[in-house]
Parts: structure tokens; C-alpha cells; sequence
């Protein structure tokens, strides 16, 4: 047996000795996230309970030169909390509390391990709830939605993570504890703003003040199936033109539909067709019916097949779980597939999906199409099978062509979840040299020993800089 | 510095002798130069960066006053002339900008499309959108659409030294690296010259109103109970502006606080809510409403009230500060500026908004006086965890008054920031907090 690594005892000094796993076998369920392409098991794994031992924890691994990764649930989709390198991962579950809910001043106060949906489950008794909505926010945690800026299916409206974080308290790399925000345009630069986003590659945040809102008065939800993801798409740039403002826009392709139908929460979308959308209005409920009757008549003006709006609560549930495990659900129709999250500025829809289909064409393997298309976030889910050779790196290399075309289009590699190890070269397809530098000197202020996450989000050979603040590899 | 040396970068067309020695409120040049185009910012910066000049970026120089305790720099680097829309794409709901564009120019082009910029930071007309985001300024509808971190979602940024960076994106949703937009909003120019502004848009409301409620008796414990009950309520208010008795007076010659509440939305909706707040007014509460063009128009007087750096004479002894707290800690602060003010035979106009936590108070009067009214509202908004910050001062009096406040936790890392990015501190030096 293996001599024991020797900081596992000064870890366990910290956090005791039953929050600390460094057992091989113990280490296995760590090797990756919801990015599973990659993995490595880290060289432990440690589980604070506090500020104070998280402070304590990154301090020690600083003095001693030992790169670390924050982690929530691990449900990231970019690989942001895979140990590559072997760094010691710092699990934020333990920390799950609400520690404080301010209804007359519209805030939360949580623990980075506390749930997503659990927050709006807590504060859905007095009707308010958390705005970003990412699918797996039944497990991921709110410090992993702070890394990673999650979105999900309702920020067209409300925003996403950054928007709705009001304040932090968070350990940077020295193990120093810093409280930044709590009140609105707090004075000086926008620290929080840098954090939110950054894939914990600038700092650990250990407490987050988010903001909570009330729950609109009406809501209603409408399906319209296509014949043409062209018409399809016409009509999402119709409705926004039309002056509405939806609080979700979210459209599948034929595929896509193939397989949610296929999954666990079929709804009997009608065979044949090529797109359906989903598109929810809410607000003050007098003035819905009409922004409802201004979107049936767009989507007719566009050769709707189908529409309709749904007459109960527990028809629009149904509805949006079929199309919120929709990226699941592809195991239904396909042994493995790879998410991709493209952005592009909507109007150039019809023309990126062609280019899609394409793509899909000469690599021979299908694309199932998933995005929430108000705002221009495409996730093409490209299906494989693992078990044949070459398969894999063929579909990476896919999910990379498809980038370069949404970059091409004026957009964006990844809208909502992050760069991590999977689009760190494609960060190449939308940034100079110049402005990755930029980037790399904020990274420089805030953790100058790259030990926090190191080797993720930016391209490799970085820079030459880089090559020198490499970090000593204590093995 | 070496005049020559400034036209061998720029045309001499560009350059002009600063027209006055000096400006009551300070941040001035010794030249001002009014590049036309990205590739003269970065041309000027190099220079500056090079020969060790100092620069002071202005726009429509409404912000005149707000910051820094400099006399002058090298040179005053006018970004009017940098002016107009680059790129709008109607049906993908953004706009990217030229820094020295006026919020109204750029309203005005938008509505043309049904659309707007979802902001509504003061003197409209006269403020430009590099200045606006450089000194994140919002307005009372914040409350409804947020601020300019909510809005701005791409830059073109010329660095100190005249590198160009771009940040974030020209799509409305975007995670690719760091979110470096954040870096630029509210650093009053000592990071970099933003050379293009892309932001996000929203469809023009089809109706609007405001409702004025009025409070004769100043009952705070029934205005506070009224402002929960419709935060709590499912209205969805653009504004809720609580006015101290010199902002009624000065906008509508009324008495007593009130609050101004404006709903956005379809016409129906508007009505509803209208209705809502009518049935359930306080009983001291008086209402007047106005709707759609005489509502903006109202709004746009209000846009007027802060002291301006462009406006002349009475403007210069006025003091204007901002002050962050918690959304219900404003109805509270606003009744101590007016109190204060009255205490101290000061003129005060104080507004605040209920829900979103910005209070603006604007002091006129014997400005001996002002360090004291300073130190009595810094501290109550610090005793509730919040701010103040003095906006607009003359440069006599700001060297006299504390601007920034204490410096915030972390405040090594935002001297990290500037060190990296503007080691020879061309921009705005001494512009922003603790001496950054």
C-alpha cells in the first residue's frame, strides 16, 4: 500500500480527519464533472465547513505551492472542475446553508453549497423566487452558478447569474477573507463583476448575498411546431421585433424532439415536424392575454403548423420538464453525446443551423439541436457512440467547427457554461493575443501563483509569462 | 509636457489651446485634443504613455466635477467628436455605440425601431454613453431595469499604453473568459478609453405612466408600510422615487414627501395597477398621474435636477452626493438629508429609490458647511453598511471633502488592477478611490 501523502494530515489538522478523502477509490467519483471527455483523479479531496477552514485550507495549500480547485456539485459542462493536473479539490458541499432571507429588501444570504432550486423552494412560500434557472438546478449549487455565471432558460428577461448577485464574501488565493459588494454600485472597480464568471480561477467564494424577486402574477406558456426550423426561426425574430419581451424562447429541432420524446417526459409532440418552440410570457396578468394573442398571430404569419397555449399549470410543467431534460434524454437515442453552448446574435439563426446541418453531414454524425433561441444560445448536442474508435475525438472536433461557426457569425464560444478545459484553444476563435493577455494580468492580480484552477479557461502555449509564473509542481 | 511633441501624433485640426487657464471644477488640460476616430485615442494614449503625460478622458463633461483633486493634465482628451451608432441590429435587440454619443441621440435613433436603451442616467441630452458607463450612472427606472452592468455587454477599450481590447462580445449572452466589461463600468476612466460601447436593448414599453403620491403629513411609518405592501405586492413598478419636500417642491410646488411610481407595460396592465395603487392609497396620500409623453416629460425635467459640470455659475457651489444602502434604508436616508440640511440651514433636495437602494442628494448653500453635512450622512449610511460619494463638487471644495470614503475591503487588489493595466498612471490619476 501507498505511503499516505503527507498534506492529507495537515489538511485533516484543518477540516478533520473524515472530511478529507485521498483514497484512490475514494477519489474516483472526483476525476471529472458533468464534462466527462477528460478526467484524473485530484491528489485529494477536502471539505470545509466554514469560512474560516476554507481560509485556513488555501492558505496552507499557498504556503506550500499546491494548486487547488473550488467545486460545487460538479454538474459544470466544461470540465471547469476537472484535476488535470492532479490539484487538490476544495468541495464546497458541506457549506449548504440559507443563512438569512430579507424579504422587505428583496435579498438571500447562502452558503456557495446550498442548492439552486432549493433557494426558490425556500422563498416560494411568500411568492418570490431565484431567477437563473440553469436544467440541472435541481443539484447545482449557487457558488458553482457564481464560478460558472450560469444562465438558463429565463435570463432572455431577468438575466443571468451577475445580475442577480448583490454581494460576496469570497477567500483569494493567500487565504485572505475579503467582503465585497452588499449594497448597489458599491465604490471602486467591480470586483464582484470579475469574480462572477471566472471559473474559480480568481478566488473562493464562501458567501454569496443574491437577489430574490416576486413571482410574476400570470405566466403563460405556448408551443408552436414548425415545418421549417427556417420559419421557425423567422418567427423568434418576429416576436422580438414585435416588441415583446418573453421571459423564455427556447426552441428544438427535429432531432432534439426525437429524443425528449423518447426520454422520460415525452409530451406527444406530433411526429414530422421540423422545430417546435417554447415561449413563455409572465407579468402583470391584464396584459398578458394580449402579448399571447400578438405571438399566435406571428407564429401563423410564419406557417405554424400547431399552436397552442396551455390551458393548466400542470400541461406547462409537463411541458418544461420535457424540454429541461432534454440534454439527458439524448441517452435515449444515442449511446454518448457531447453539449455544445454556442452564442450567436439571433437574426443569423437560419443561417448557423444550416451550416450546422452541414457540419453534421460531412462528419456523419447526428446533431440534435436544443437552445434557448430568444437569446441566441445554441446547445447542438452531438451524438456518437464511444465505444467505436475515433469516435470521440470526432465528435470533439465537431463541437469545435461548430464553435468556429458561431464565433464567425459575431458570436460567442460558450454563453453559459464556461470554458474549463473543453474551449480553452477555442478562446482563440473570439479573442487576440492582446486581449487574452488582458485577461491573464487581472488573473495575475488576484492569484499570482496560478494555484487556483490552474490550466483552465485560456489557450496553451499562453504566454511567455505564463511559462515563467508556472507553478512548481510538489509531487 | 512638449506641445510639439502632441502634433507629430494627432493632426493639429484635433488640438486646441484649452480655451480658459483653469475650471472652477478642475480636471482640466493643458491641451485638449478631440480625436475622431479609435486609432487616434490609441495614437494619443501611446504617446501619453510613452512621455509620461497625463490624460483626462471627458465626454459631454456633465461629470465634470465628480472626482480628483488635479488641477489640470497634460492634455483633456474630448471624445465628442467620437460620436455616433457603429452597428444596430434591430431584430438581435443591440446597439453598439461611439463613446461620445448622447443617451438622447442614441434614444432618439433607437425608437425609430420601437426599441430603447433601458437606462436613464441624468442631463440626457448633454451626457454621452462613454461618459455614463465610465461613471456608472443610472436613474430612478434602475429599480425596473437595472444598471449599466445589467445593459453592457461588449467594449472596445484603448489601454493606456494604446493597446486595443476587446471585451465580452457583441451577443447577449456570453462566458468566454473573464467578464471584463465589469472592469470598465464605474472606473471613471483610470483603466482605459472605451473606444465602442455594445449594449442590450428592450422594446420601447406601449404605455406609461407616473403616479405622484403625495404625503402632507409625513407619516413614515405609513409610507413605509404603503412602500412594502407594494414591493411585496405582484405590481411590477419602473420606479419608485421617494422624493424629499425641496424635490416635490422644485418639480411640482408641492409639500411634504412623496413618491413617484411608474408603471411601463401594456396599456391594460398599466391600468390595473394604477387601479391597485388607488384603492390602497395612505390615508395622508394625495395622487396625481400623468401618462405617456407628459410622464417622460416629467421624467425628463427630473433628469435635470443634479448639478451638471456643463452648466454654468449656480451650479458651482452646489454639492451632489450618492449614496448605496439597502432598498428600504432609503426612505430613511433621504429624511436625514433633508432633516441635516435644515439643521444646518442648507438647502437639500434628496431622492432615493425604494427597491433599488441609490439615494442622490444635491446641497446648496454656505458651503463651509458641507464637510459636516458630508461626515453626518457618510456615517449614517456606513452605520447601515452603505456609502457616500460625493458626485459633483468644485475642485476647492473636493480637496476639502473626503470624496470616496474609506477605502472598501479588497482594496489591494483594485491597486493591483491599476498598477498592471496603468503602471505610469496616464489616465485620470488621482481621479477615483483612495487616490487611484
Amino acid at each position: 500500500m501507498p505511503a499516505i501523502d503527507p498534506i492529507v494530515h495537515e489538511l485533516a489538522r484543518i477540516v478533520g480527519a473524515d472530511s478529507v478523502l485521498y483514497q484512490r477509490e475514494d477519489l474516483a467519483a472526483y476525476e471529472c464533472d458533468g464534462y466527462t471527455v477528460h478526467k484524473h483523479p485530484p491528489r485529494a479531496v477536502v471539505f470545509p465547513s466554514c469560512t474560516d477552514e476554507v481560509a485556513a485550507v488555501v492558505k496552507y495549500l499557498h504556503d506550500q505551492n499546491i494548486p487547488f480547485i473550488p467545486r460545487g456539485a460538479g454538474t459544470g459542462l466544461s470540465g471547469g472542475a476537472v484535476p488535470l493536473g492532479g490539484e487538490v479539490i476544495i468541495s464546497l458541499v458541506k457549506m449548504k446553508r440559507l443563512l438569512h432571507v430579507d424579504y422587505e429588501n428583496r435579498l438571500a444570504v447562502v452558503e456557495p453549497g446550498f442548492v439552486n432550486l432549493k433557494l426558490t423552494n425556500s422563498v416560494a412560500g411568500k411568492g418570490y423566487y431565484y431567477a437563473p434557472d440553469p436544467s440541472s438546478q435541481y443539484a447545482c449549487t449557487i457558488g458553482g452558478n457564481v464560478g460558472e455565471n450560469a444562465g438558463g432558460a429565463h435570463c432572455l428577461k431577468y438575466g443571468v447569474t451577475t445580475n442577480h448577485v448583490l454581494g460576496l464574501e469570497v477567500v483569494l488565493a493567500n487565504g485572505e477573507i475579503a467582503e465585497i459588494g452588499g449594497v448597489p454600485d458599491a465604490p471602486g472597480y467591480d470586483l464582484m463583476g470579475l469574480l462572477t464568471g471566472s471559473e474559480g480561477t480568481l478566488g473562493i467564494v464562501t458567501r454569496i448575498t443574491v437577489r430574490i424577486l416576486k413571482n410574476p402574477e400570470g405566466k403563460k406558456t405556448v408551443l408552436a411546431y414548425f415545418d421549417s426550423v427556417e420559419e421557425a426561426s423567422q418567427a423568434v425574430s418576429d416576436i422580438v421585433a414585435a416588441g415583446i419581451m418573453p421571459a423564455a424562447l427556447e426552441m428544438m429541432d427535429k432531432t432534439a424532439i426525437e429524443g425528449v420524446e423518447a426520454g422520460t417526459y415525452p409530451v406527444g409532440h406530433p411526429k414530422g415536424v421540423e422545430a417546435v418552440l417554447l415561449i413563455e410570457v409572465d407579468g402583470i396578468a391584464a396584459g398578458i392575454d394580449d402579448q399571447i394573442a400578438k405571438i399566435v398571430s406571428v407564429c401563423q404569419g410564419r406557417k405554424v403548423s400547431e399552436v397552442k397555449v396551455a390551458a393548466t399549470e400542470e400541461e406547462r410543467a409537463r411541458w418544461w420538464a420535457n424540454r429541461k431534460t432534454a440534454f439527458p434524454a439524448m441517452g435515449s437515442i444515442s449511446p454518448d453525446y457531447l453539449v455544445q453552448d454556442g452564442v450567436i446574435p439571433r437574426s443569423r439563426l437560419p443561417e448557423v443551423l444550416e451550416k450546422i446541418r452541414q457540419i453534421s453531414e460531412r462528419s456523419g454524425l447526428r446533431i440534435a439541436n436544443v437552445f434557448h433561441a430568444g437569446d441566441g444560445n445554441l446547445h447542438p448536442l452531438i451524438l456518437f457512440d464511444a465505444r467505436i474508435p475515433g469516435e470521440t475525438e470526432l465528435a470533439v472536433r465537431v463541437g469545435s467547427e461548430v464553435l468556429k461557426v458561431c464565433a464567425d457569425a459575431g458570436g460567442s464560444i460558450t454563453g453559459e457554461h464556461g470554458v474549463g478545459i473543453e474551449k480553452k484553444e477555442e478562446m482563440r476563435y473570439v479573442f487576440t493575443d492582446d486581449e487574452l493577455e488582458a485577461q491573464l494580468q487581472i488573473r495575475d492580480v488576484f492569484n499570482p501563483r496560478n494555484l487556483l484552477n490552474p490550466d483552465k479557461m485560456f489557450p496553451k502555449p499562453g504566454r511567455c509569462a505564463e511559462m515563467r509564473a508556472a507553478p512548481v509542481e510538489i509531487r | 509636457m512638449d506641445a510639439a511633441l502632441i502634433t507629430q501624433v494627432i493632426g493639429t485640426g484635433r488640438i486646441r489651446p484649452a480655451a480658459e487657464s483653469s475650471h472652477v471644477l478642475g480636471n482640466h488640460g493643458s491641451h485638449e485634443v478631440f480625436p475622431e476616430s479609435e486609432e487616434e485615442i490609441a495614437a494619443v494614449l501611446r504617446a501619453a504613455h510613452e512621455q509620461g503625460w497625463t490624460v483626462i478622458p471627458m465626454g459631454g463633461g456633465t461629470k465634470r466635477g465628480f472626482g480628483g483633486t488635479e488641477e489640470k493634465a497634460d492634455i483633456l482628451l474630448g471624445l465628442s467628436d467620437c460620436r455616433g451608432i457603429a452597428e444596430y441590429a434591430p431584430g438581435d435587440m443591440t446597439v453598439t455605440v461611439k463613446p461620445g454619443t448622447t443617451i438622447q441621440e442614441i434614444n432618439a435613433h433607437l425608437a425609430a425601431h420601437g426599441q430603447m436603451l433601458p437606462l436613464d442616467p441624468y442631463w440626457p441630452r448633454q451626457a454621452t454613453i462613454g461618459g455614463v458607463v465610465a461613471a456608472n450612472d443610472s436613474g430612478p427606472k434602475r429599480l425596473r431595469y437595472g444598471s449599466a452592468r445589467d445593459h453592457v455587454i461588449g467594449m472596445r477599450v484603448v489601454y493606456p499604453d494604446g493597446r486595443l481590447i476587446r471585451t465580452g462580445g457583441k451577443v447577449v449572452k456570453n462566458v468566454a473568459g473573464y467578464d471584463m466589461n465589469k472592469l470598465f463600468i464605474g472606473s471613471m476612466g483610470t483603466l482605459g478609453v472605451m473606444s465602442e460601447i455594445t449594449m442590450k436593448l428592450r422594446p420601447l414599453p406601449p404605455f406609461q405612466t407616473l403616479l405622484l403620491l403625495a404625503f402632507s403629513r409625513s407619516d413614515f411609518t405609513l409610507i413605509r408600510s404603503f412602500a412594502v405592501s407594494l414591493l411585496d405586492s405582484l405590481l411590477e413598478p419602473v420606479s419608485m422615487e421617494f422624493l424629499s419636500p425641496a424635490v416635490h417642491r422644485n418639480m411640482n410646488g408641492g409639500h411634504g414627501y412623496a413618491l413617484a411610481i411608474a408603471f411601463e407595460d401594456e396599456e391594460k396592465a398599466v391600468r390595473y395597477q394604477e387601479e391597485w395603487v388607488k384603492a390602497r392609497l395612505p390615508a395622508d396620500a394625495e395622487i396625481q398621474s400623468w401618462e405617456q409623453e407628459e410622464a417622460a416629460e416629467w421624467w425628463m425635467r427630473f433628469a435635470r435636477l443634479p448639478p451638471s459640470g456643463v452648466s454654468s455659475g449656480d451650479r458651482e457651489e452646489t454639492l451632489a452626493v450618492k449614496i448605496g444602502s439597502k432598498n428600504l434604508d432609503v426612505l430613511e436616508i433621504v429624511r436625514a438629508c433633508h432633516d441635516l440640511g435644515e439643521r444646518y440651514g442648507l438647502d437639500a433636495q434628496a431622492h432615493g429609490g425604494v427597491g433599488h437602494g441609490i439615494t442622490r442628494v444635491y446641497v446648496t448653500g454656505n458651503p463651509t458647511l458641507f464637510a459636516s453635512y458630508l461626515t453626518e450622512i457618510r456615517s449614517l449610511a456606513e452605520s447601515r453598511g452603505g456609502y457616500a460619494v460625493v458626485q459633483h463638487a468644485s475642485l476647492e471644495r473636493r480637496r476639502e471633502l473626503d470624496v470616496w470614503g474609506r477605502k472598501p475591503a479588497a482594496f489591494s487588489l483594485m491597486e493591483g488592477i491599476k498598477r498592471s493595466i496603468d503602471p505610469r498612471r496616464v489616465l485620470n490619476p488621482n481621479r477615483f478611490i483612495g487616490g487611484i
